[in-house]
């Protein structure tokens, strides 16, 4: 009994954002500027197989805040945004690695327990500014780095994609 | 000539102490600074900062001739806000401090302008003319030859800098590397200290096992005297003792041996003074003479009957007599000399005999 009840809480917990939103039924279709499209092994899909978000969408995710360095500002920031593995969990993914994509075509690999065993957010506001396109908005790759040494080391900094707009899981 | 005093031991010891520590200390420190140095990598991320700014530069200016040549699917927009995003990071702290202490301040403030007049040109004008390449190509030119620029000079400067953090490296390994000589040497003199001392040890112990042996040994020759002393007088003691209970056992003997003849002849006095009145003073003597004799010989028999002595006196058949070295005519114990009308064996029933005879008249 005990096991089983331990079984249903961490489904729940695991799987917190995405029952509340229905993840294994198609999204909603975004109505603004899709500012993230996610495609690969999902199974929540609103266009051609793929996950077209908006900022509406994407904010229907849980808020996160998070305080920390970057290797090319000055001081510590404030980040506010969404959990990255709330993102995957909600769009029903299975993969081992993300695949994100920048404006500029930049394109990185992150294995996808990155998300999992950091709070890794995607930033949409820096220092209560919302991230633009002519800095690095619309969504920033955002590690805990002050939190964890590991973090502050040069292999994760490639990690810290701005201007994301893509993400493929694989 | 005076002879020199040998150098103190533990000076040498805290020599090498003091080297080992300096040495380990400053090839820690040495480390240390290194390994802060190859954290800042500030100036690795600028060329990249910077070529994708160029990047960034020449993608808009490729958009904007393409979208002039009708390219509907060309967004030099999206490639304007890229170009502001590159040049926004560059603008950023540490960035902007780095091209600071390289020199290229000033061309950095000068691409930020036409930057800036791109982006007011843009926001000023509506609708396709936005991006007419006649109105933006000279902010862009003017930009991507600062790019350009700012880029080559990045691009000496991190070599520069490469080379010079290698040859830091290099000088800075090379001194760890004479620490862990000296350091080594330091531990090298530190163990020869450690088996010297070891080794003074082990032959002071040996010379303080040989000396506790040695005062063992005088110990016990002191000693041995007073133990012989002892012996003497716990044998002295058990003679004496054995002497003590010879003497005890000899008076218990002496007492037993004398008392009971005594006893008989003092009942036989009693008796002799209670009938003295019955006899004459003739009667008297020749009686007591003879009772007497006959009590000295009754307990001459009793406790000396085997006896060879000069004086024994023989019981034989029932017979009491003297021995032949003892004449007849002995005056205490003339004409006593006759046959015992009892057998040997039995003594107290003769002796009843003997005073019931001693009695008669």
């Amino acid at each position: 009994m005990l096991i089983r009840h331990c079984l249903i809480v961490a489904t729940l917990l695991l799987a917190g954002p995405g029952l509340a939103q229905n993840p294994a039924g198609p999204l909603a279709s975004p109505e603004g500027e899709v500012k993230l499209v996610v495609s690969g092994r999902i199974t929540a899909t609103n266009q051609g197989g793929e996950a077209h978000l908006d900022l509406d969408l994407l904010q229907t995710l849980p808020r996160r805040e998070l305080t920390t360095s970057t290797s090319v500002t000055d001081g510590v920031n404030q980040f506010e945004g969404f959990l990255v593995r709330d993102l995957l969990e909600w769009l029903g993914t299975s993969g081992e690695t993300a695949v994100a994509i920048a404006l500029n075509d930049y394109i990185v690999e992150i294995p996808v327990e990155d998300f999992y065993d950091y709070d890794v957010i995607l930033a949409t506001h820096m220092d209560d500014q919302r991230l633009t396109r002519r800095d690095k908005g619309p969504l920033w790759i955002i590690y805990p780095r002050d939190d964890h040494a590991e973090l502050q080391d040069i292999r994760y900094d490639y990690r810290w994609v701005w201007q994301l707009h893509r993400l493929e899981i694989e | 000539m005076p002879r020199l005093r040998p150098f103190p031991i533990y000076l040498v010891a805290s020599l090498a102490i003091l080297a080992f520590s300096a040495f380990l200390a400053f090839a820690l420190i040495r480390l240390f600074q290194v390994e802060n140095d190859m954290r800042d990598n500030v100036d690795e991320n600028m060329l990249w900062v910077v070529t994708q700014a160029q990047v960034a530069s020449h993608r808009l200016d490729q958009a904007v001739s393409r979208r002039a040549l009708g390219h509907r699917d060309e967004d030099p927009e999206l490639r304007l806000d890229i170009l502001s995003s590159r040049l926004t990071l560059m603008d950023d702290g540490p960035q902007r401090r780095y091209l600071a202490s390289q020199g290229l301040e000033a061309p950095l403030n000068a691409a930020l302008d036409d930057l800036q007049a791109l982006l007011t040109t843009v926001d000023d004008i509506k609708g396709e003319a936005r991006f007419r390449p006649d109105t933006l190509m000279p902010h862009l030119d003017n930009l991507m030859a600062r790019l350009n620029r700012i880029a080559n000079a990045v691009m000496m400067a991190e070599w520069e800098s490469t080379g010079a953090r290698l040859d830091t490296y290099r000088s800075s390994l090379l001194q760890v590397i004479g620490s862990v000589v000296g350091i080594t040497l330091s531990g090298l003199a530190l163990v020869l200290l450690l088996v010297h001392a070891l080794r003074q040890r082990r032959l002071a112990q040996r010379a303080l096992t040989a000396h506790r042996d040695q005062l063992e040994g005088e110990v016990a020759r002191h000693i041995s005297r007073y133990k012989e002393t002892a012996d003497a007088l716990a044998r002295a003691l058990n003679r004496e003792r054995g002497v003590s209970e010879f003497y005890r056992s000899f008076a218990a003997m002496v007492s037993h041996q004398f008392r009971t003849p005594l006893a008989v002849i003092d009942s036989g006095l009693q008796r002799l003074l209670r009938r003295n009145r019955h006899f004459t003073a003739e009667q008297r003597k020749s009686t007591l003479h003879r009772r007497a004799t006959q009590r000295a010989l009754s307990a001459a028999a009793r406790s000396g009957g085997t006896d060879d002595s000069p004086g024994r006196v023989v019981a034989d058949r029932g017979a009491t007599r003297w021995p032949a070295s003892r004449g007849p005519a002995d005056p205490p114990f003339a004409g006593v000399h006759r046959r015992s009308p009892l057998p040997p064996s039995g003594r107290g029933e003769r002796r009843r005999t003997v005073d019931h005879d001693a009695w008669q008249p």
